[in-house]
């Protein structure tokens, strides 16, 4: 390992850590954003009824999806903040060039995305103990109330693989509109187009959301991560240390 | 409020990314760090917390959730051969007895859902004797045969009239997987909508010589 390799690393680690402090804000944002879809959630995410012989049954429907799907769409708006110049120049308090400041991003956006998956994770737990206090036991499905640690440890695993794929997208998204402003019109609509029409869109989306295997899926969202997370970095590389 | 959370998110967060472009926010300061660490610190313990307090909740009296439902459709067939009261997946849900000393009863109801399943005794006691089997309900996934109410029934003078319990609300709450974790689940959780409503008869008792005045045709004689 050359002397700039170490220095470099190093670097990289010391505006790691130095990020928890500097961009508590995106951490404050998540919490906001899980307590207000705990909170929205509070009035069931679906419902169904059913009549007859003088009944009439409604079953509010429950789940932590919406809680999920916040914490991909803070991981993804997060990721793009990590890219803006406001957040970037925080980095250059340090001795230090676009590949140690892009590391340090994405090692904290790893750390975040799992933070935010166990969070989002955990988030549906309180859901259940609120409702149970709010409910009551005799008006509440046993089934699916109780989850077995098994199906917890899945959740968790699989909205933190969720919520680094949204940091990763999000980062190379953003790191795009860094090199060019024409990406931000261009980008939303390849992606209308891309979920419109059939085709490749939604063959890349099938991939992860179709796999059934969470070995698999964790591959994948692996590989894909690490593409565009090596995709950032070289386009990154093309911007000058400091705009 | 459910409906208006996407969007109102959605302006908060394009609020905020507007911000940053503009950059605002990393001068804003919504509190100092030390604060804020303690903020998400208390909010990590809550969340911690309700694990542990989950999974010590008390599991019973909750509402029985089954993919295997207890299904008897015969309840006719049972009805006929007088068996209602020993078949399996069939459950008493009321029962009275009235003393009558005429002899000559009129059975009328405003309540066409039960069966009336009509059984001479052995001997005249002056009683009329009567039951309301209803066979298990589910819907997605939930047994609610304990919440069905019987009918209300009573006696004036020479008639019984059989009438229904009346419109009443019954709401239960259901926990789904979320979609992250049913990605990886073998088990398919119930369809929404899907379910049985229950069957229902009513077993009336009579004293041997009791004559049943059936003008809406309505009954059935047990072992006649």
């Amino acid at each position: 390992m050359s002397l700039t390799e170490t220095n470099l690393l190093e670097v990289a680690k010391k505006q790691y850590f130095s990020k928890f402090g500097s961009y508590s804000n995106l951490l404050w944002a998540l919490m906001v954003v899980q307590v207000l879809a705990v909170l929205s959630s509070l009035g069931g995410n679906g419902m169904s009824s059913t009549g007859g012989q003088g009944i009439n049954l409604q079953i509010t429907r429950y789940s932590s999806s919406l809680i999920v799907m916040c914490t991909m769409f803070w991981a993804i708006i997060s990721g793009i903040i990590c890219t803006t110049t406001a957040y970037k120049n925080l980095d250059f308090t340090y001795v230090s060039s676009r590949l140690s400041s892009d590391i340090s991003s994405i090692g904290f956006l790893l750390t975040a995305g799992f933070a935010a998956g166990v969070m989002s994770s955990l988030s549906g737990v309180l859901l259940r103990v609120i409702i149970f206090f709010t409910v009551g036991s005799q008006s509440i499905a046993l089934g699916y109330f109780f989850p077995p640690p098994q199906d917890l440890l899945t959740g968790i695993l699989s909205t933190t693989l969720y919520v680094i794929l949204m940091s990763a997208i999000g980062y190379f998204v953003g790191t795009l509109t860094q090199v060019s402003r024409g990406f931000v019109i261009l980008l939303p609509l390849v992606f209308i187009i891309a979920v419109r029409l059939p085709g490749v869109g939604a063959e890349i989306i099938n991939t992860f959301v179709k796999e059934s295997s969470l070995l698999w899926f964790a591959v994948k969202v692996i590989a894909a991560t690490a593409m565009l997370c090596c995709g950032a970095m070289l386009l990154s590389n093309r911007l000058e240390v400091r705009r | 409020m459910r409906t208006l959370i996407i969007p109102v998110l959605l302006f908060v967060l394009a609020l905020l990314v507007f911000l940053m472009r503009r950059g605002a926010f990393p001068t804003i300061n919504i509190m100092n760090t030390n604060s804020l660490n303690w903020v998400l610190r208390v909010y990590t313990a809550v969340l911690l917390s309700s694990v542990v307090v989950l999974y010590m909740l008390p599991k019973q009296d909750f509402a029985a959730s089954t993919t295997y439902l207890d299904q008897f459709t015969g309840i006719y067939e049972a009805g006929k051969a007088g068996k209602l009261g020993s078949t399996n997946g069939v459950y008493a849900k009321g029962n009275w007895s009235f003393e009558f000393s005429g002899s000559q009863l009129k059975i009328s109801s405003e309540y066409p859902n039960a069966l009336i399943f009509v059984q001479r005794k052995d001997s005249d006691d002056g009683k009329l004797d009567l039951i309301d089997y209803v066979t298990s309900s589910t819907f997605d996934g939930i047994d609610y045969t304990d919440k069905i109410k019987p009918p209300k029934v009573a006696l004036v003078r020479d008639e019984l009239i059989v009438k229904s319990p009346g419109p009443y609300q019954v709401d239960y709450v259901k926990f789904d997987k979320d979609f992250a974790a049913a990605q990886f689940s073998d088990e398919s959780s119930s369809q929404p909508g899907s379910g049985f409503l229950s069957g229902e008869a009513l077993v009336l008792r009579i004293p041997k010589n009791l004559t049943i005045d059936n003008p809406q045709k309505i009954v059935q004689f047990v072992g006649e």
